[in-house]
């Protein structure tokens, strides 16, 4: 397997003012990416999605369990991936331009050779024109879009995506799944995108892992084999309507299951 | 640990050990700094600089002089002064934040007022005033009221306008639109201006006691040119203390009277 | 109203509030009882003929020099401080209640003992300017690189970014908005010391332009010198904001998202 986690867990220890307080986000999380494959992650808010993403990413170390790419274990970040948080982190101080090159900085490419392999992923996501704007002076679905660029930019394996378009409004979104979609096609990436939206996993994914609540398990992993490119047709198909009712019903299972747990420890 | 030093650390949590916990450090540094201090202090001799033992000896001989009163009665200037400041500043702070023909036609006296060195207006005030009770509460006025202001204006102009609109639709008449909704969601910026206002009311009163020779600024001078340091550094640390004690009663005040209020940032 | 209908009623409403202000000036200093507040008429020209005659530009040049030398000194010191209590544990522990403590403290109150450290002169002064403004630096400086988002840090290190890139790239931009505006504060604070130490300490420069008007009864002059002294630091801090601006442009644009 390209992408794999073998049993992962990740517990947080609060130091509360007298005590110390242990939270259980994440327990026994194992499963694998093919390579170019596209895995979407849904789960309740809350439930460790964020997390896993980091785990993989290398920003955190799991306390349990190991994490492989390529066979070989994660341990720290690495331009192999790239991210695109859940809220754009985009450097305020820096114009748009200047921050898709960030992951550029690192990879010691020489300078207009940075600039003009930004400008071609700004392009793509249809930014061009505002290449000298600062991030404060976009909407929220650009600066998404810029955030999109900077991780394309530096051209990783793997494309971690955590609830990108969680903040953005029903048509802005739709939009850019199709983008996303687009471009993921024409560059064949491997990519985990986390989403709790359902309709949005099921558009994008090849596979949906449903994760109970906190702590997180994988309680399903179902397989959408629906022909690509998708487009509209897709949402409309019954096969959509009936996968989309499954994981409905395993998500709030999950969360039942995990109000019980915690009522009776 | 601070998000900086975390990114720089290692994952890994260090084990603890003693010398983390923070009262350690202080004892070590601050007895440290103290120790040096006194040997200084020993080797400079008393003109430059009093042991500790002098200067915690001071504040009994203060005491004894009969200094307090006289502190006090430079504390009652203090007290005037500030209380005009707040009396007069809140009231244009809040014309000033609400009135655009009040914010351009006096803005831009108390803004340079507020940046500028009011130092200089001493030889004038002096001319105006003599050197009595008026002059000291002037000049503690002058170095307090323009906080007061800019805070308060700062605080009028960042009502929320939401807030208004609703009060507005609920046909909340203008006055009690004032009393309900401009005052409350303005006063963290009072508090906060009143805070600086009352830091900076102090150096107005030292300032103009300095000038004049008179009060706790004459007695600082006297002390000060006469070398008797031990007593000049027990003033300093009391007068210190208040000036905190002022400025933490205040944030007290603050935390009972309006425990909703969030943290401001001071214009 | 509009953008440009706005600003012109700002602009009619300031210059009238000017001609007023000047106005009044003149009718009450025109009284004789005023005799301490000479009109306009009598002031202007007197600072004309300080400025003409150079004893004013003489003096202002003095009072920056002290100010710029203990401002230059007061930012590097500040920096550094302000570095170690952000980024060293036992610095924080131990120098924030002391930097807490000495915030508090009228520094005015140590004019009449510092002469026998630094002298009277140049040196006093540049101290008491020192003392104005070196922990508005620390502060700042120690909240910008300690109060450095979370997010972006984090984000820095995800796109590889690691020891010095990750200063540059982050967390001193970051701080940069908090210095800057530390630093004008600091003008700010410092054009206060050092008035007060050349009118305190001993009559020196723009000081001593205005205390000689005071002993002599020069009204006029005593005014000019106050108007030009106030108008100085206005200046000072109006030109330290401007650079401010400019150095984190970034800072002033509306947030849309
Ligand atoms: N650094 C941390 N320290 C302590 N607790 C943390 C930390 N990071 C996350 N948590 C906790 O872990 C849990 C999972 O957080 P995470 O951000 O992974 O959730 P999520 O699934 O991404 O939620 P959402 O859908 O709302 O984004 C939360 O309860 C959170 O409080
Ligand atoms: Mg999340």
């Amino acid at each position: 397997m390209f992408l794999e986690l073998d049993s992962v867990g990740r517990t947080f220890v609060l130091e509360r003012r007298k005590h110390t307080e242990e939270l259980c986000v994440l327990e026994g999380i194992s499963f694998g990416v093919a390579e170019g494959s596209f895995v979407a992650i849904c789960g309740p808010s809350g439930c460790g999605k964020s997390t896993l993403l980091r785990l993989i990413h290398g920003l955190q170390q799991p306390d349990a369990g190991e994490i492989r790419v390529r066979g070989e274990r994660v341990t720290a970040p690495s331009l192999d991936r790239g991210m695109v948080f859940q809220h754009h982190n985009l450097m305020p101080w820096r114009t748009v331009i200047r921050n898709v090159e960030l992951g550029l900085e690192a990879q010691k490419l020489s300078k207009a050779e940075a600039r003009s392999r930004a400008e071609r992923w700004l392009d793509k996501v249809g930014l061009s024109d505002f290449a000298s704007y600062y991030p404060a002076q976009l909407s929220g679905g650009m600066q998404q879009r810029v955030g999109l660029a900077r991780a394309l930019a530096i051209d990783p394996a793997i494309l971690l995506m955590d609830e990108p378009f969680g903040a953005l409004d029903a048509q802005t979104r739709v939009l850019l799944q199709e983008e996303l979609e687009r471009i993921w096609e024409a560059n064949a990436k491997t990519v985990v995108f986390i989403t709790h939206d359902i309709e949005e996993a099921l558009f994008l994914a090849d596979r949906v892992i449903v994760m109970s609540a906190r702590p997180g398990r994988i309680i399903a992993d179902i397989a959408v084999d629906a022909a690509r490119p998708r487009r509209e047709q897709w949402r409309a198909a019954p096969e959509f309507a009936q996968l989309k009712g499954e994981i409905w019903k395993l998500l709030r299972s999950g969360q039942q299951e995990a109000l019980l747990e915690e009522v009776s420890p | 640990m601070t998000a900086v030093a975390e990114a720089a650390s290692t994952q890994a949590k260090p084990r603890e050990r003693w010398t983390d916990n923070k009262w350690v450090q202080r004892a070590i540094v601050w007895g440290a700094l103290l120790a040096l201090y006194e040997l200084l202090a020993i080797i400079l001799g008393d003109f430059y600089l009093a042991s500790l033992e002098d200067i915690v000896s001071g504040f009994g001989q203060i005491v004894e002089e009969g200094r307090i009163p006289t502190v006090l009665t430079s504390l009652e200037h203090l007290l005037v002064g500030f209380a005009l400041a707040a009396a007069v500043g809140i009231p244009i702070g809040v014309a000033m934040g609400r009135s655009f023909v009040v914010d351009q036609v006096i803005g831009m006296y108390v803004r340079g007022l507020f940046v500028t060195s009011l130092a200089a207006l001493l030889p004038l005030l002096i001319i105006l005033f003599g050197v009595g009770f008026r002059f000291q509460v002037a000049v503690v006025f002058l170095f307090s009221v323009f906080f007061v202001i800019v805070n308060t204006a700062a605080g009028a102009r960042a009502v929320p306008r939401q807030l208004m609109r609703t009060a507005e639709a609920f046909c909340v008449s203008p006055t009690r639109r004032f009393t309900a909704v401009v005052l409350p969601s303005s006063l963290p910026y009072i508090v906060i201006g009143l805070r600086l206002a009352v830091a900076n009311a102090y150096t107005g009163m030292v300032l103009a006691e300095l000038w004049v020779g008179v009060g706790t600024g004459g007695i600082l001078k006297n002390m000060g040119q006469n070398r008797d340091l031990p007593k000049f550094f027990a003033m300093v640390l009391l007068i210190t203390a208040l000036a905190a004690f002022s400025s933490y009663l205040i944030r007290v005040l603050e935390k009972r009277l309006m425990p909703w209020a969030k943290e401001v940032r001071a214009a | 109203m509009t953008m440009s209908a706005q600003r012109r009623n700002a602009l009619l409403l300031r210059i009238a509030s000017l001609v007023a202000f000047l106005a009044l000036w003149q009718w009450y200093g025109s009284d004789p009882i005023h005799f301490a507040t000479p009109p306009p008429t009598e002031v202007f020209p007197a600072l004309w003929e300080g400025i003409t005659e150079g004893e004013i530009l003489g003096a202002t040049a003095g009072t920056l020099a002290t100010l710029s030398v203990g401002l230059v000194i007061s930012i590097v010191f500040g920096l550094i401080l302000g570095f170690a209590v952000a980024l060293f544990p036992w610095a924080r522990n131990t120098l924030d209640p002391l930097i807490d403590a000495a915030y508090a403290m009228p520094v005015t109150m140590l004019i009449p003992v510092i002469g026998v450290y630094t002298g009277l002169d140049f040196r006093g002064r540049v101290f008491i300017v020192i003392t104005y403004v070196l922990l508005v630096i620390v502060i700042t400086t120690s909240t910008g690189v300690r109060d450095v988002p979370r997010d972006l840090l984090e984000t820095g290190r995800a796109f590889g970014l690691k020891g010095r890139e990750l200063w540059r790239a982050v967390i001193l931009p970051s701080a940069m908005a908090h210095i800057a505006s530390g630093i004008s504060t600091g003008v700010a604070r410092g054009i206060r010391g050092a008035i007060t130490a050349e009118l305190l300490l001993i009559a020196a420069d723009l000081g001593a332009y205005i205390l000689d008007a005071q002993a002599r009864l020069l009204t006029d002059q005593l005014l000019a010198g106050i108007l030009w002294t106030l108008l100085l630091g206005y200046v000072l801090y109006a030109a330290a904001l401007w650079l401010e601006r400019r150095l984190v442009r970034w800072r002033t644009l509306g947030d849309l998202a």
